[in-house]
């Protein structure tokens, strides 16, 4: 009787530690490069702004789908769009709307690009190593 | 019955649906004309969810300004440093049982 009791009791803690164990979750999404880029070689005054907005869904609060990438995901739309261009100024905006269930989540980014300078033009901005 | 629980949940829905949105962050400034490189710089900032149910967005600390708070960490990880470039965003997440965090990682080179 005692050894039964011993061994539902061993069981139960093991259920609850395993319940746990599955609610306990992280993950890392992957790094979206933003910009400037070195060296900061670009014409001042041809300035083309783009922008994209990414989402995803937190469901059931700890299911991530789509979330953790949003930013490289805008990214990569925005360097598509862009081309050689020099992009900086990224502005990233961030979105949230809670539902029963989860959460949507969006990112809003308008980054500045910039055309290359003109030959013969001294970069606007140098790593002097002052 | 069923047309008063169907309005129940619909109320239910509507009270537990809320969107907010955090301003505008410009995480990669154009460096200033001629700058030194003070080299690698990391910042880190979260949101916090201690009470990670479907309803937890009613105890949601620090998602509005955390893109903000984590540029300004990375460039306060470096003396002197005004400002980044080369930056990369990074999102973590995590949910321990009741409790959910989300961070952004922002790093770069630190100039001045």
């Amino acid at each position: 009787m005692r050894a039964a009791r011993a061994r539902a009791t061993a069981a139960s803690r093991l259920a609850a530690a395993c319940s746990l164990a599955l609610l306990s979750l992280a993950c890392a999404g992957t790094p979206a490069p933003l910009g400037p880029r070195e060296p900061a070689a670009f014409d001042a005054n041809d300035r083309v702004d783009y922008s994209a907005t990414e989402c995803g869904a937190q469901v059931l609060i700890f299911l991530p789908v789509m979330t953790n990438d949003r930013v490289a995901r805008a990214m990569a739309l925005i360097e598509q769009r862009a081309g050689d261009r020099y992009i900086a100024n990224v502005r990233l905006r961030e979105r949230w709307t809670y539902l029963v269930f989860g959460e949507i989540l969006c990112t809003d980014v308008v980054a500045a690009t910039y055309g290359p300078l003109k030959t013969g033009a001294p970069p606007r901005a140098t790593d002097t190593g002052r | 019955m069923r047309v008063l629980a169907t309005r129940a949940l619909l109320a239910l829905a509507l009270a537990a649906s809320s969107a907010c949105a955090s301003g505008w962050v410009d995480l990669s400034p154009t460096p200033p004309a001629g700058y030194a490189n003070l080299g690698p710089a990391e910042g880190e900032a979260c949101s916090t969810y201690p009470l990670a149910l479907p309803w937890h967005q009613f105890f949601a600390f620090g998602a509005g300004d955390r893109l903000l708070r984590a540029r300004q960490a990375a460039i306060a990880s470096v003396p002197e440093a005004t400002s980044l470039v080369d930056v990369t965003l990074q999102e973590r997440w995590a949910y321990w049982v009741l409790f959910s965090r989300r961070c952004a990682v922002v790093r770069g080179d630190a100039i001045r």
